[in-house]
């Protein structure tokens, strides 16, 4: 067998990741026997975890020379095909299927049908195939390929040289990570959903939240900082990432909605084609806590709105479920004092037929506002006037009134925190920004779910049952009022200076 | 016939003959002057010149101690030649298979080699292998090198074969000299690489380690910081590419540390030191733990899969215990979340579940699948390759013949291995690990041929000039440059060099203190 060295190192490291992947095919090997090892790409196949590619020692060399010791050690991809042997996942697996229990046949079929689909890299035909699931599968987790595609197809490509620019994502298999949208396009096939890419089913609906799996808030934002780095922070493709912590934030919510929409229309369709393949009204597209409240009268009986309304203090829309307020809060979209909106969506009226293509145009829709928001230029100067000017409109909002709900407290919190993150970069509003962030950090404690806790205590406990909107809006306008104070006693130049008129003690309520 | 009478014979002889110098007397007196004269002229040779006629010379140096002890060898009057008379006189002490086996053993208290294939002889080539003399014949001086063998004397035997064995030749019937037409091509090159190591080092050439076209090249920063000042170059940061060369992994055997000298030892270099993972592989593909952190310890090469097991599951506890890695419900975040906060860190399990760790073998496995085939990383597989002859990377690839590298260590590698290059440097076929990368004898038989051969054409073309760095363009085609006649003791030369190959170059090292001079002055 004879080669061009390059394509001798792409072959013997065949895929790349699957050579990765391979750890774990199959059934547990003998003592000294690598007999399961070497299945799919004799006599080459390796590893894309060796020393010189991509499994070196961490912190030496750059950071892809070991983002998979990065990955393995630090990121909890890592780990989730693993979770799904755990207790937790147990519990929830047999709440979805009873003789999972007792049948690991049946509690395959419901990891199979239901959960591998996000928690491993598995493919459609693994999704599909019947028997015990591959315990491969489960050990590798959500591994290189689940988000930088199949390597097959770009295993050698990717080692060149002139592998660059966006041209390399066009059909060779290599998913966009690089780019705002295309990071975010590839997060949310898990983490909002999706019924169609990659040939896989990936819909944590409602039956899956019911049964005790956490609902998906995904941020791009947040998860991106979260995420171990295993690339290079430093690279020109992350200074997209970098230069804008509200670019980020917006074009990622964007991309939320896109997913969600698109999942949606997905789901109405399914359920059209096939009443059993996807259940409807899917509650999962609908905010959890619009229904999820407390029924004592305690909290039902509260003082009327100023609107003349009687709602409970969760605020919601009494009835009216927001349809994917975690993406529609602050978007164009918000419905919430839409009531003609709220009808039409409400799950006992929503129509799969009317809602699949209303839900495609949008998701085309804000996939062009998430591409026109990339396009836009910015200068240093509009980032920082951005961030000012977000700053003022949630100051303005809450001094209008308090939150309607959890979802946009958070929404106006994760919206603040993006803008003192922009106005930290900015040299001449590092302080302001800094200050800001350091304050904002007691806001989010108020959106805890268990707020009393330094972590919350009870993850099953996804519940805002105790969140006060009046509170949050009281401290929030007091931080941002003495923050705004603070700065301007610190003798910052008047001409960057955000002027937010101190109205804390008028617009609070007593 | 009548009867002579006494008259008669006094008439005929005179009364005093006896008194008279006959030309009978005159010969007997010249000869005795002759020999007296001889006898003088002898003596006062042997007294003038202190040389002893009683052997044909001084014996060499090696053997000097026995220079007065002549019935060491010298059994009898039998000349201790196979190539002397073959005539036995019991009565004179001529018995020339007695004085054979003598020599013999008197040669083998010392030099405890083995026979050359006497199995496969005739009688009377068994006869000539025992007869040490023959190729060994000493009093020729004190400086003779016993070990220089002629070409001719080989040709003797091996001109033909077929008439001193009693089968068939199992190598070439007829050698007579050393070209393609009277040697032939060197066996060993026309089978597969007995080698079971992936590789390719035309791949390892490259600067970085990758085709020029290709990004991600290996830098100095990647190596482990005790590795790096072996491989820097003169000048090289951290950033730049690893460049590695023939020397950064094949050492001559005992070469000193800047491997450009030699010192003053014929055995130094003869053959290159094995490849050992430890020394040559590890600083760019160290086996990293299956978590490899900043401290982790790679795993040891060419152990068993148990050990690895322990390893790898102390590597991910201790890991874990000192809050280097994340355990699988760790959902504690750096920044925190909306609702969920800072996340929940779960406590480190320091237990690694049985479907952890066979995960984590099979990571290595597949890394070990870079360069061994799957049969070769069994417990049973790795516990062979580590016993002596059995290496997964021969210590030979010429089994017939042996190189000193030594000898030729002015000379640029890709004189021979020019295959083993960047292909771009390269006329050959494209190079890989499963051909061996040896240049056949037309790459020898330039420098090495007749002495009455002319310099051939080839050697002074500027590239060929370069690349034997000025050498002399003529040496010895003597069979003893490359090839040994003894067997290690008490094997077949054929069976050692199946069985093992790296104890028959050992063995006849020793045996063989110092190669032939091989450059003559011209």
């Amino acid at each position: 067998m004879k080669h061009e060295p390059s394509v001798r190192i792409v072959l013997g490291c065949v895929l790349l990741c699957h050579g990765f992947a391979a750890s774990g095919q199959s059934q547990e090997p003998p003592n000294g026997s690598a007999t399961d090892v070497e299945t799919r790409a004799a006599p080459w196949r390796i590893s894309c975890a060796t020393t010189t590619c991509h499994g070196a020692i961490e912190g030496r060399g750059p950071a892809w020379n070991h983002s998979v010791s990065t990955w393995l050690a630090h990121d909890p991809h890592a780990h989730a095909g693993r979770l799904l042997r755990d207790p937790d996942s147990r519990r929830i697996v047999e709440r979805l299927a009873v003789n999972a229990a007792n049948d690991l046949k049946v509690y395959d079929h419901v990891l199979k049908t239901r959960c591998i689909s996000c928690h491993t890299s598995a493919t459609a035909k693994d999704c599909q195939s019947s028997g015990a699931i591959d315990s491969g599968l489960v050990r590798r987790g959500v591994h290189c390929e689940s988000c930088h595609g199949e390597a097959e197809n770009w295993l050698e490509l990717h080692l060149r040289t002139d592998w660059t620019g966006p041209q390399r994502f066009v059909s060779t298999g290599m998913r966009d990570t690089e780019s705002i949208i295309g990071r975010a396009s590839t997060c949310v096939r898990c983490h909002v959903g999706s019924r169609s890419e990659d040939g896989v089913i990936r819909d944590m609906n409602h039956d899956l939240i019911a049964a005790g799996h956490p609902a998906l808030r995904f941020d791009l934002l947040l998860y991106n900082e979260n995420l171990p780095k295993h690339w290079d922070v430093q690279s020109k493709s992350e200074r997209g990432f970098s230069r804008s912590a509200l670019r980020v934030r917006q074009v990622g919510r964007a991309i939320n909605l896109v997913a969600a929409a698109s999942l949606a229309s997905e789901r109405a369709d399914d359920h059209l084609s096939d009443r059993s393949a996807a259940p409807w009204p899917e509650f999962s597209d609908y905010d959890c806590f619009a229904c999820h409240q407390s029924l004592s009268m305690r909290e039902y009986l509260l003082p009327p709105r100023s609107d003349g309304t009687r709602k409970t203090p969760l605020h919601v829309s009494d009835g009216l479920p927001v349809w994917n307020s975690w993406h529609t809060v602050g978007n164009e979209l918000e419905m919430r004092e839409n009531r003609r909106a709220l009808e039409v969506l409400s799950p006992h009226r929503s129509d799969p037929a009317k809602i699949a293509p209303l839900a495609k145009q949008i998701a085309e829709r804000f996939l062009r506002k998430a591409t026109e928001r990339m396009a836009a230029a910015e200068s240093d100067a509009a980032i920082r006037k951005t961030a000012e000017r977000t700053v003022q409109a949630v100051q303005r909002d809450l001094q209008a009134s308090a939150p309607h709900d959890w979802q946009q407290a958070a929404i106006q919190y994760l919206d603040l925190d993006a803008a003192a993150r922009d106005l930290q970069r900015s040299q001449e509003t590092e302080r302001l920004g800094r200050s800001l962030a350091q304050s904002l950090a007691r806001i989010e404690r108020l959106l805890r779910f268990d707020s009393h806790d330094e972590v919350a205590a009870d993850m099953q406990r996804q519940s805002p049952a105790h969140f006060d909107p009046s509170a949050f809006r009281v401290n929030l306008l007091r931080l941002l009022n003495e923050w705004n104070r603070g700065e301007l006693r610190a003798g910052r130049d008047d001409e960057h200076a955000t002027t937010i008129p101190d109205s804390s003690s008028a617009a609070l309520p007593r | 016939m009548a009867t002579e009478t006494g008259k008669e014979r006094s008439q005929r002889i005179q009364i005093d003959y006896y008194r008279r110098r006959t030309d009978l007397h005159r010969f007997r007196s010249l000869c005795v002057a002759i020999g007296l004269f001889g006898a003088l002229a002898y003596a006062a040779y042997v007294a003038l010149a202190g040389r002893s006629h009683a052997s044909t010379g001084p014996i060499a140096s090696v053997h000097a101690a026995f220079e007065n002890d002549c019935q060491q060898c010298h059994r009898d009057l039998t000349p201790i030649s196979s190539r002397g008379s073959k005539l036995s006189i019991g009565l004179l002490g001529i018995a020339p298979e007695t004085t054979v086996e003598h020599i013999e053993t008197a040669c083998q208290a010392c030099h405890q080699v083995g026979d050359h294939h006497r199995d496969t002889m005739n009688t009377e080539w068994q006869l000539a292998d025992r007869a040490c003399a023959d190729c060994h014949a000493d009093h020729q001086g004190r400086d003779h090198d016993l070990t220089a063998i002629s070409l001719q004397r080989c040709v003797s035997c091996h001109a033909d074969l077929a008439s001193g064995c009693v089968g068939t030749p199992s190598v070439r019937n007829s050698v007579v000299g050393f070209d393609k037409a009277t040697h032939g091509d060197f066996a060993s090159l026309n089978i597969e690489d007995p080698g079971r190591i992936k590789f390719d080092h035309a791949q390892h050439m490259m600067p970085g380690q990758v085709d020029t076209d290709n990004r991600g090249g290996f830098t100095i920063g990647q190596l482990p910081p005790l590795d790096r000042p072996r491989y820097r170059r003169e000048g090289q940061e951290d950033d730049d590419l690893v460049t590695l060369d023939c020397s950064s992994c094949h050492e001559m055997s005992g070469a000193p540390a800047d491997g450009k000298t030699l010192i003053a030892d014929g055995e130094l270099g003869r053959y290159i030191q094995p490849i050992a993972f430890d020394r040559h592989c590890a600083a760019c593909h160290s086996l990293n733990p299956d978590v490899a952190t900043e401290f982790s310890t790679p795993l040891p090469h060419a152990v068993t899969w148990d050990q690895v097991d322990l390893l790898l599951a102390a590597n991910r506890s201790g890991a874990q215990a000192l809050g280097l890695t994340r355990s699988a419900r760790d959902d504690s975040q750096s920044t925190p979340l909306p609702g969920v906060g800072l996340g929940r860190k779960s406590v480190a399990d320091a237990s690694m579940s049985q479907e952890d760790l066979a995960a984590a073998r099979q990571r290595v496995q597949v890394k070990c699948l870079q360069c061994h085939d799957q049969d070769s990383i069994t417990d049973e597989a790795i516990a062979r390759s580590t016993s002596p002859g059995n290496e997964l990377i021969p210590s030979r690839w010429l089994r017939h013949g042996l190189y000193d590298h030594a000898a030729h260590r002015k000379i640029d590698c890709r004189y021979c291995h020019r295959a083993a290059y960047p292909r771009d440097e390269a006329s050959g076929a494209p190079n890989d690990h499963e051909r061996v990368m040896i240049a056949g004898i037309d790459s020898c038989i330039w420098c090495h041929r007749s002495e009455e051969l002319p310099t051939p054409l080839a050697l002074t073309d500027a590239v060929t000039a370069r690349l034997i760095d000025g050498q002399p363009t003529w040496a010895s085609d003597q069979c003893t440059l490359c090839h040994r006649y003894h067997t290690p003791h008490g094997r077949s030369q054929r069976h050692a060099e199946e069985v093992n190959m790296s104890d028959l170059a050992a063995e006849s090292a020793t045996n063989f203190a110092s190669p032939p001079t091989t450059e003559p002055s011209r």
